[in-house]
């Protein structure tokens, strides 16, 4: 090819790119990008949608690290469950995996009946628990009262709110199981067959063989959970409100009610902006960590 | 021997055991809703357990669908749902084609770029999304909650599909390039009809996201002749204040097709999930 | 002269004909009665103005669920898209009012020989004030009653027919009627002081306290408080707040409401309570009387109100149109046919409505009933800074005294923050 055809190929190809991932440029920059830039400058106004946005500052950070505790309520709140679901959840997720890849021709029954909560939709999924957990009538307490246990009020206590929607989560492991038995299939069976051999029992074999095998996997989730996690909104908004006593004030909501009930944009913005900026952090450490699982 | 064979043995039965105590477990609660649906109200909250209604109260469905406009809610959830499912495949398909099979400047630090974005947590984007739309005049329509779905689907499908795409071998594009293809014949006739696995998978994922999107349309549907299931529901328990036993039949209802979608798909729909869990 | 004559003609038939053909002003109302009965009635009454000013007004009615309608005026009202009157909420009108966005409608009222103290109930009427001016004029108001089960009273040996007349009768009856099961919760209540519409800010009002300083300005640590707040612990105490809050969450409002149930001797409700009774327990008989005092009668009200956008392109007529909605006869047919209380005292008092003993009693109450004091620096203050502390003295967290304090710094810190970003 001679070299003006050859160029003018390339810009074609090169134009034919853009075109391709058009519409996706438009929506990065409309929907993703345009709006972080906007959350940052809208945290140095105050702006209440009736008049135009007023720039003040520092102000609403100033607000946010000295006159405003129930944002480090929120915060904690939403750290408490973030974690507490995660690593529950990818605890018992690893856990049953490893029993439903042992229940040979069984397995596929086991692991339809532990998915199906994943697709059931989420609203009546909480109707459905503020059911259970109702401190009388409720299935969870009439359960403990066999045993003679007096279960706590749940969703109307402060302490076991949060428990509580830890609890509601799990029942959504099924993901989790089917992402880990997808990887516990990938383990070569001679790995198993030689340690077996070598007379090591089945934790041996799950501390020294499963997990470091699945470990990137077991990272990768660990992470895109805990993002999953901070996101949390729904169930605190349909179930409890946010309380009793603010237990469940989680950042979403604090958002939610700035923004949309109070009309405080500004002070709304800086408190996602904040939030934006201990999550990306976080993240960036635990991928540095799964990249390195991954080369080992 | 025998010893070895017996402790496999109750190794297994206590496999088994652990396995069947917790399938009880995780099927109560659909089985509570199911019941509850069809129980008079004055059984639902009673102490001691009723596990079964006495007798199976059917007309709750019916006075379910009467008080609580279920077939409109079905319908618009359905509207968005397919929209947003076409959408998704549409520019997430383009997009990740021309991430894989496409040499363009930019291109790898524009999909890094790509990739980051499944990170950002949402917190930042809603707010200023939402100033977005209300200055378009798009607030009470149903444009917010479907037009992002053409502008690229969300990140995290434009990465599935390209890395799905990557393992199209490349002759058979250079053998079409040869014979004068248009890129977009290519990407319409040679890549989607092969990918159809992968492009199910996005389907399945969007069916979820939409069919459960609760924030969405709570900030921009106003007009409950557009609400979703999700939101309608919500309303419908704050107007009943717990009737619950018509709760649960509306709630059962809304769960119907999902729970029909993945008997239909199951196989397609979990793989599909381990996928996108194994972060590759 | 001739030309002169047939000119006068022409011109006179061109006034006539831009009279005749004139647009009436469109006056477009915004309001939240969009069904049954309320809704008739309001169309009732907006059709009777559109009658009488034919060609001059036309008023625009759109009713919109209670649900939606407090989003949607609001992102009217951003929108720069607001009706020219609209109905709002009655409790926090300086809200808008410091917006500039309500009209003034002091000067209409004079101008129209209005006495704004014999027409309108006071504490509603107050509610609509800010600074010099009367912004919103009350439209539908309620009050709280204590309303009670007389054949629970009959089981417990108590006579049906005396309700308590004071804060300690109303727990030695209570005493009586209450049943605790086997389990040990509570199976009967005689009252709940954290169910139905009791609050603790009545409780305070009820002991002749106040939240508010000599100043007008928010306190929520002074002494009456304080005491009230430790009283109140005591009652909760008494009955377990544990045993309360598990009660409330197995009886939850509507059909499983726990006085329609039975399960409630006495509560304390919103005067349109009767409804829910004989909708869901028509056999029951019950009674209703003003609720029991420690030291002064008190009760609480919310209420809607009337307001005129300052920027409609028709002020005259909008406020023609507002005032005419809280004047007497429309008032009294929203009040007959909804039963629901109205800003309008002659209203009110109309021979007719009065006979019914329980709008009577509404009627008395509504003359010795309070508004939340709202603060503009911080209008969810009762919700927020006041149930914290209220909430943490219950579940144990803190005393009485600390907890006010506490409230009382969040309540400072709030009008700080007001202040810097205002």
């Amino acid at each position: 090819m001679s070299n003006t055809y050859k160029k003018s190929y390339i810009k074609k190809k090169r134009l034919k790119g853009y075109f391709f991932v058009a519409p996706w440029l438009i929506g990065l920059t409309l929907f993703v990008i345009g709006p972080i830039i906007a959350s940052f400058i809208l945290s140095f106004t105050s702006y209440d949608m009736i008049n135009p946005p007023r720039w003040i500052g520092l102000t609403n950070y100033k607000i946010l690290f000295t006159l405003d505790p129930t944002f480090w309520k929120a915060l904690g709140n939403t750290f408490y469950y973030m974690f507490g679901s995660v690593f529950l959840k990818v605890l018992l997720g690893l856990v049953f995996a490893v029993l439903l890849n042992n229940a040979g021709k069984f397995m596929g029954i086991f692991r339809t009946i532990f998915f199906l909560p994943v697709v059931l939709p989420a609203v009546p999924v909480m109707f459905l628990w503020m059911m259970l957990f109702n401190p009388r009538s409720g299935l969870i307490n009439q359960f403990l009262s066999f045993f003679g246990i007096n279960g706590p009020l749940w969703l109307n206590s402060p302490v076991w709110s949060k428990p509580a929607l830890i609890i509601m989560s799990l029942w959504g492991i099924g993901g989790i199981i089917v992402i880990f038995l997808a990887g516990l299939q990938g383990i070569p069976t001679e790995l198993y067959e030689a340690a077996e051999l070598d007379g090591a029992n089945k934790f041996k074999i799950f501390w020294k063989i499963t997990v470091p095998m699945l470990r990137p996997i077991i990272f990768f989730n660990f992470m895109t959970g805990l993002i999953g996690a901070s996101q949390i909104f729904t169930e605190a908004y349909i179930m409890t409100g946010g309380g009793p006593l603010e237990s469940t004030k989680f950042v979403n909501l604090l958002i939610y009610q700035l923004a949309f009930k109070d009309v405080r944009m500004g002070y709304a913005s800086t408190i996602a902006v904040i939030m934006f900026l201990i999550l990306i952090p976080m993240t960036l450490f635990l991928f540095k960590i799964y990249k390195n699982q991954t080369e080992l | 021997m025998k010893s070895f064979k017996k402790v496999k043995l109750t190794r297994k039965l206590f496999l088994y055991g652990i396995l069947i105590l917790f399938s009880i477990i995780y099927l109560i609660p659909l089985f509570w809703m199911i019941s509850t649906s069809l129980k008079p109200e004055s059984q639902v909250m009673s102490v001691p357990v009723q596990w079964l209604p006495k007798p199976p109260q059917w007309r709750n469905y019916l006075d379910a669908v009467q008080s609580f406009p279920f077939f409109r809610y079905f319908s618009n959830t359905l509207l968005l749902t397919v929209l947003n499912v076409v959408g998704t495949i549409f520019s997430a398909s383009l997009a990740a084609y021309g991430f894989s099979k496409l040499n363009w400047k930019g291109r790898d630090q524009l999909f890094y770029i790509t990739i980051a974005t499944m990170f950002i947590p949402s917190q930042v984007l809603i707010i200023p999304t939402y100033l977005l739309f209300t200055k378009l005049g798009w607030v009470n329509t149903y444009l917010p909650l479907f037009v992002p779905a053409f502008c690229g689907g969300g990140a995290f499908n434009i990465f599935l599909l390209r890395q799905f795409f990557v393992s199209i071998p490349d002759e058979l594009l250079e053998a079409a390039r040869i014979d004068g293809a248009s890129e977009f014949r290519i990407y319409s006739q040679i890549i989607l009809p092969l990918s159809k696995p992968v492009l199910f998978t996005v389907s399945i994922f969007t069916i979820l996201f939409t069919w459960n999107d609760f924030f969405g349309p709570l900030l921009y549907l106003q007009d409950p002749s557009k609400w979703t299931l999700a939101v309608g529901l919500r309303s419908f328990q704050q107007q009943y204040t717990t009737t619950w036993s018509l709760l649960m039949a509306a709630s059962t209802l809304s769960a119907i097709p999902l729970i029909i979608m993945y008997f239909l798909f199951q196989k397609r729909i979990t793989s599909g999930f381990a996928l996108s869990g194994s972060g590759k | 002269m001739k030309l002169a004559k047939s000119f006068m003609v022409v011109l006179s038939l061109l006034i006539l004909s831009t009279m005749i053909f004139a647009e009436p002003v469109v006056i477009r109302f915004w309001h939240i009665y969009d069904a049954g009965v309320a809704q008739q009635t309001v169309n009732q009454v907006v059709e009777k103005f559109n009658k009488t000013h034919e060609g001059e007004i036309k008023v625009e009615s759109l009713g919109i669920s209670f649900w939606d309608y407090w989003d949607k005026i609001r992102v009217s009202i951003a929108a720069h898209q607001e009706p020219d009157v609209f109905l709002h909420d009655l409790g926090n009108v300086p809200m808008r009012a410091s917006t500039g966005v309500l009209l003034n409608l002091s000067p209409y009222l004079k101008k129209a020989g209005i006495d704004v103290n014999e027409t309108f109930f006071e504490a509603p009427l107050n509610m609509g004030k800010w600074e010099d001016g009367i912004y919103a004029l009350p439209f539908e108001t309620d009050v709280r009653l204590l309303f009670y089960n007389k054949d629970l009273f009959a089981q417990a040996g108590l006579d049906p027919e005396r309700p308590p007349q004071s804060w300690d009768e109303l727990w030695q009856f209570a005493d009586k009627i209450t049943k605790k099961s086997s389990q040990g919760y509570y199976d009967i209540l005689g009252f709940n002081p954290l169910y139905g519409q009791s609050y603790f800010w009545m409780y305070v009002w009820g002991n002749n306290g106040s939240f508010l300083d000599e100043n007008g300005n928010l306190k929520l640590n002074n002494p009456t408080v304080v005491k009230s707040l430790e009283e109140w612990e005591q009652m909760i105490g008494r009955l377990g707040f544990e045993n309360l809050t598990e009660f409330n969450a197995t009886y939850p409002t509507g059909l499983n409401d726990a006085f329609v149930n039975w399960k409630l001797g006495m509560v304390i409700q919103n005067n349109t309570f009767f409804s829910q009774i004989e909708n869901y327990a028509p056999d029951m008989n019950y009674g209703v009387t003003q609720i029991p005092y420690p030291k002064r009668p008190a009760s609480w009200s919310n209420g809607f109100s009337i307001e005129v956008s300052s920027r409609s392109t028709h002020t005259e007529e909008a406020v023609e149109f507002a005032l005419y909605l809280v004047s007497e006869y429309p008032q009294f047919l929203f009040a007959k046919n909804v039963s629901s209380l109205v800003g309008n005292r002659m209203a009110a008092n109309s021979p007719e409505l009065i006979s019914n003993p329980l709008w009577k009693l509404a009627v008395e109450t509504l003359e010795i009933s309070q508004f939340r004091p709202f603060v503009l620096e911080y209008p969810l203050w009762y919700d927020d800074a006041l149930q914290k502390a209220v909430d943490n003295v219950l579940y144990g967290r803190s005393t009485p005294k600390k907890a006010l304090d506490d409230a009382q710094k969040i309540v400072d810190a709030e009008i700080q923050k007001y202040k810097l970003t205002h």
